[in-house]
């Protein structure tokens, strides 16, 4: 009787602890969904109902989207934003991990700290500097300047990102490298490399996300061929002029592409986070 | 036109048609419209409806008449000011055309020396065509607003006639039966009858009245009210240009304008921009609405408006000092260090030809050639807005803003009044905070404008529009009977 | 280090050795020097002459539209700027916007933390759920937010009055104008929270835990005992990540406020902009960047500072 009571007792503290938990998760997950849910809704919207906040059954319309596509660079900022994008996560990565390697293992923690003072810069102030550099320099509204300008945010935050992870791996193994006789570099290669696989996927989403994001450097760098994608929506944040429903339909189109590539790939992301742990 | 043939024969019957079109222009213009083709000409724009409505079609079509191509940066005004800044400060020889506000940034550009100045390609026939007719065929108001500092050479051709004038639903005033306002008493006892809230909540339906209320967003929109009572921003005194803020007319403006928000106007408008505005009037929230007039082209547009076909747009009613509508033009101007010059020209020529600013006029964009106000092929969305843009356009100034060589500043000084003035309602409040900012404004010019011309707007300069003339937008849609 | 350099040693280079195994022992030999070459060099190559252009034009008093030539004027851009009461309230709405979100970010993402370092079904679907705010882009999703805050016609008041209670002003009210701001950060970068929290949370090690819950420790007492002293550091790496961010915030604030209402919401970084861009004094705006960048500094070196001394404890 008593075990049979129990049995019972602990599944029902089964059930209620499971209720509990999914009901926490849609209390805290919620409210951060809904202003996404929000921004689409709002996005296919008439722009006459914009202010009826309370009003939620219409006829969606996709009007937004094709004024937004025909009007602006958008899908071409799109398309050269994960170009940029893409290959300054990359740079930022290699270089992250190389320099994340000595400072873990070599303790190098005055150049940890330097590699950190660049990403304290306030780059609203080095804007103008840049823009006289990069029109001497010829990188101005070129694809291979942006990507350049783009690594002052990710290179940093690779390397410290990084160095928790390299951390994490035990330094048995490589010691056990060397003693069959493979060099520091070629143990780094065989070893280090593949045990940071899940540490550099979720290294790289960040990154990637980071400077997905970044608005003012493309903005003064950019130009007339080449710009990205945040200053596509910018057109339409404007005091002056614009419609209310196109400036939800072009912030919906530059959130798509980096829900889709984290939806893939989250998992990395967490478990990579949690593999390595930020120290 | 030696390449005429191969170009027809490879885009096909449409652009026959489009050159037949032109034909008769490009032969009385007796310039050469494809001198420059293949060329690629880089311009900035601020975001306004008629760049994607107008401009990008007419780019496509410039295109396909001259062979060359425009490159659009299309960007929210305050980042186009500071993309272009940074370009003209830094001698970029990469940007073509700009796109600019003399009231705004154009004094400190004329001063600069960074804008191209344009009369000698004016005066050479093989740039412009015959019948361009500049200044001739330009209306009055416009024309002022292009100058802002004595001695200015000619370095930009302005186009757009956008004026501040107010917004009103025809509809609501005839269902209940309120006199159209043509004096600043019976714009308030409007907006008052009608702010309406019929189940009594405490939240009207509608609200009677609705216009910028925010920072330094107002100058724009309030400039008609401070210049109608009497007021500006600045004065000239013994020679010398002093900030005008704190002036009892001034302050009398500050303080009606800020009443209106307070009283008739959504609690959002303190904090709304623009578009929030013009859309709150197309979804029917308010009566009237304070705003530049090309804004009837969404509360027109029936996929985005629900009150279509019940809307005009008349002058802001007359003050104690008159009647004087805000002109905020756009101009054209090229760079200094541009290498296409020529081309920009061409671009600048042909966007202000009379049968190209024909088509924008047509969409609601008001331009500021005279003729094409007359043209039989105009027709205005409204009567009344034919008319009042039209005595904007001719009465007009650009008052807009403060202007001077520290305009932002400027904006933000006059913004702080505001800011008291809609938060407190207190008339002494407002006094102190206008005597403070007036201040600020003229340390700012003694600052930043010693040993220059800088002429700004003065009321000596507002060329006044007879009494008369303010009724006409209201005849012009038949409401002038209502309220009686 | 010294100790490192001698695990080389058990590979000295033979006399006949090859190229290859030459260059391989050069770069054991090196490493530390080469692995940094490209990281130093493009971060060097890209920030030392702006930053070394910033400090001279704060000496200056160069106007960026005027295309006058800049007048060395020393320090004098240094001494004027404390004379603004709007750079003194940028100041402070810094740090205010900083340390209460920052505060409210940890708070959150603690909870969060622990809630997701459980094992549930579904789990991985919140999560994705989860961390949408931090991987969107700040001005799409402050112009939604901005769309929100209306005060006649936004969503967060139509809620409100749903509930019966009063309805706010939110960013049109000079004293709300940052709780809103606030608002939005913590929305935002809550995830991120979340996620650095979390990594330091399963790399806890397991036997002080299995301890208390032989002792029969409540669940709260076990948080508050030895979860939370245990985190302290991982805190402190997110509170290091986290503050650059939180005091250089720029695109949520522009996007949403401007600065406005009357400079409520101006934080350093803001004025700094307004300063070049809306103004054109490159010289105050440079002089208040290098300000700016001290205050960061400061802020970086005591956190680093503090997570030493946790270290050696």
């Amino acid at each position: 009787m008593v075990a049979l009571r129990r049995l019972i007792g602990r599944r029902a503290y089964r059930i209620g602890e499971l209720t509990f938990t999914h009901l926490a998760m849609i209390a805290v997950v919620g409210p951060f969904f809904f202003i996404f849910f929000y921004m689409f809704w709002s996005s296919v919207k008439p722009d006459y109902l914009f202010f009826e906040p309370g009003v939620w059954i219409f006829e969606p319309l996709l009007l937004n989207y094709t004024d937004v596509i025909e009007n602006s660079d958008i899908i071409r900022n799109i398309v050269n934003s994960l170009i940029i994008s893409s290959f300054a996560t990359a740079i930022g990565l290699i270089c992250g991990l190389l320099s994340a390697y000595t400072i873990a293992r070599f303790d190098l923690r005055r150049l940890a700290l330097g590699i950190l003072v660049t990403r304290m810069i306030p780059y609203i102030t080095m804007l103008v500097p840049f823009w006289i550099v990069y029109k001497n320099a010829g990188l101005l509204n070129t694809h291979l300047g942006l990507i350049l300008s783009h690594l002052v945010i990710t290179i940093p935050f690779g390397v410290w990102i990084m160095i928790g992870f390299i951390e994490d791996i035990p330094k048995e193994l490589e010691e056990a490298a060397w003693i069959d006789g493979a060099s520091r570099a070629v143990a780094f290669l065989r070893v280090v490399l593949p045990l940071s696989t899940p540490g550099m996927v979720a290294t790289a989403i960040l990154c990637f996300i980071f400077s997905w994001n970044n608005f003012q450097l493309a903005l003064v760098l950019g130009g007339f061929d080449v710009s990205t994608a945040p200053v596509s929506v910018f057109k339409y944040a404007d005091p002056e002029s614009g419609s209310m429903g196109q400036m939800m339909a072009a912030a919906t189109l530059v959130t798509l592409p980096v829900f889709v590539i984290v939806l893939f790939i989250q998992k990395q992301l967490t478990a990579g986070l949690t593999v390595g742990g930020i120290k | 036109m030696l390449n005429k043939k191969t170009t027809i024969a490879r885009t096909g019957l449409s652009l026959l048609i489009l050159l037949a079109l032109a034909a008769p222009v490009t032969l009385a213009a007796e310039i050469d419209w494809r001198k420059h083709e293949g060329t690629t000409l880089n311009a900035i724009f601020l975001t306004a409806a008629y760049i994607d409505a107008w401009f990008r079609p007419m780019a496509k079509r410039f295109q396909k008449e001259t062979g060359i191509r425009v490159k659009m940066v299309v960007l929210q005004a305050g980042q186009a000011r500071k993309k272009q800044d940074i370009m003209l400060g830094g001698k970029d020889d990469t940007l073509d055309v700009i796109h600019l506000q003399m009231d705004n940034r154009g004094g400190k550009l004329t001063v600069a020396g960074h804008l191209e100045d344009l009369q000698p390609y004016l005066d050479d026939p093989s740039k412009t065509p015959a019948g361009y007719n500049y200044p001739q065929d330009w209306l009055g108001g416009c024309l002022n607003t292009a100058k802002v500092i004595k001695g200015q050479p000619l370095n930009n051709i302005v186009w757009s006639a956008q004026a501040q004038l107010l917004h009103i639903r025809t509809d609501l005033f005839k269902k209940y039966n309120v006199k159209v306002p043509t004096n600043l008493q019976e714009l308030e006892a409007a907006a008052k009858k009608l702010t309406i809230d019929e189940d009594g909540d405490g939240k009207p339906e509608i609200y009677g009245f609705l216009s910028r209320g925010r920072d330094r967003l107002i100058t724009a929109s309030f400039a008609t009210y401070l210049w109608n009572h009497g007021g500006s921003w600045f004065k000239t005194v013994n020679g010398k240009k002093v900030s005008n803020v704190n002036s009892k007319e001034s302050v009398d403006a500050f303080m009606y304008y800020a009443n209106l928000i307070r009283k008739y106007a959504p609690p959002a408008a303190l904090n709304n921009r623009p578009p929030a505005n013009a859309a709150l009037f197309a979804a029917g929230k308010t009566a009237m609405l304070s705003e530049l007039n090309y804004w009837i082209a969404l509360s027109e547009d029936k996929r985005r408006s629900r009150v279509v076909g019940k809307t005009t747009t008349i002058l802001v009613p007359r003050g104690p000092a008159g009647s004087h509508p805000n002109l905020p033009t756009m101009s054209f101007a090229i760079p200094k260090y541009s290498r296409k010059k020529d081309a920009a020209w061409m671009y600048i020529v042909w966007m202000t030809q009379q049968h190209i600013m024909q088509l924008g006029q047509n969409n609601s964009v008001p331009v500021c050639r005279r003729s094409v106000w007359l043209d039989k092929s105009f027709t205005p969305p409204t009567p009344g807005w034919g008319e009042s843009a039209r005595l904007a356009a001719e009465y007009g100034i650009a008052i807009a803003k403060p202007q001077a060589i520290a305009i932002g500043q400027m904006r933000d000084a006059a913004g702080e009044v505001m800011n008291v003035a809609v938060r407190t309602g207190d008339r002494a409040a407002v006094q102190a905070e206008a005597d403070k900012q007036a201040a600020v404004m003229n340390a700012l010019i003694e600052k930043t404008e010693v040993g220059m011309n800088f002429r700004g707007v003065r009321p000596a300069d507002a060329k006044l529009m007879p009494e008369s003339e303010q009724i006409v937008p209201i005849k012009a849609d038949g409401l002038e009977r209502l309220g009686r | 280090m010294t100790e490192k350099a001698a695990t080389h040693q058990l590979h000295p280079v033979a006399a006949g050795a090859s190229a290859k195994d030459r260059l391989l022992t050069w770069l054991d030999f090196n490493l530390a020097v080469i692995f940094n070459v490209p990281t130093v060099v493009l971060l060097a190559g890209l920030v030392a002459f702006p930053t070394g252009l910033v400090i001279w034009t704060s000496l200056t008093d160069w106007q960026l539209v005027l295309n006058k030539d800049p007048n060395f004027v020393g320090i004098s851009n240094y001494v004027t700027i404390w004379q603004e009461e709007r750079w003194l309230g940028g100041i402070f709405n810094t740090f205010y916007y900083a340390i209460v979100s920052l505060t409210g970010q940890l708070v959150l993402g603690m909870a969060t933390a622990l809630l997701f370092n459980r094992n549930f079904a579904g789990k991985s679907f919140y999560r994705s759920i989860w961390m949408m705010p931090m991987i969107s882009m700040s001005v799409a999703i402050s112009l939604v937010w901005a769309i929100m805050f209306n005060t006649t016609y936004g969503m967060l008041n139509f809620l409100l009055s749903g509930l019966g209670l009063p309805e706010l002003a939110w960013t049109a009210d000079p004293l709300l104008v940052m709780p809103s701001l606030i608002l939005v950060g913590i929305w935002q970068w809550t995830p991120f929270m979340t996620l650095l929290l979390l990594a330091g949370l399963q790399s806890l090690p397991t036997d002080p835990f299995e301890a208390a819950k032989i002792d029969g420790a409540s669940k709260w007492r076990v948080l508050i005992h030895i979860t939370l002293p245990l985190m302290q550091g991982h805190i402190l790496v997110a509170l290091i990540l986290r503050s650059i961010f939180a005091v250089k915030e720029f695109d949520t604030i522009m996007a949403i406020t401007e600065g406005g209402p009357n400079y409520a919401s101006e934080t350093m970084n803001m004025n700094i902009y307004f300063n070049a861009f809306e103004y054109g004094y490159m010289g105050v705006s440079s002089a208040k960047g290098v300000i700016f960048f001290a205050f960061i500094l400061l802020i970086q070196l005591v956190l680093i500072k503090l997570r030493r001394r946790q270290w050696s404890h």
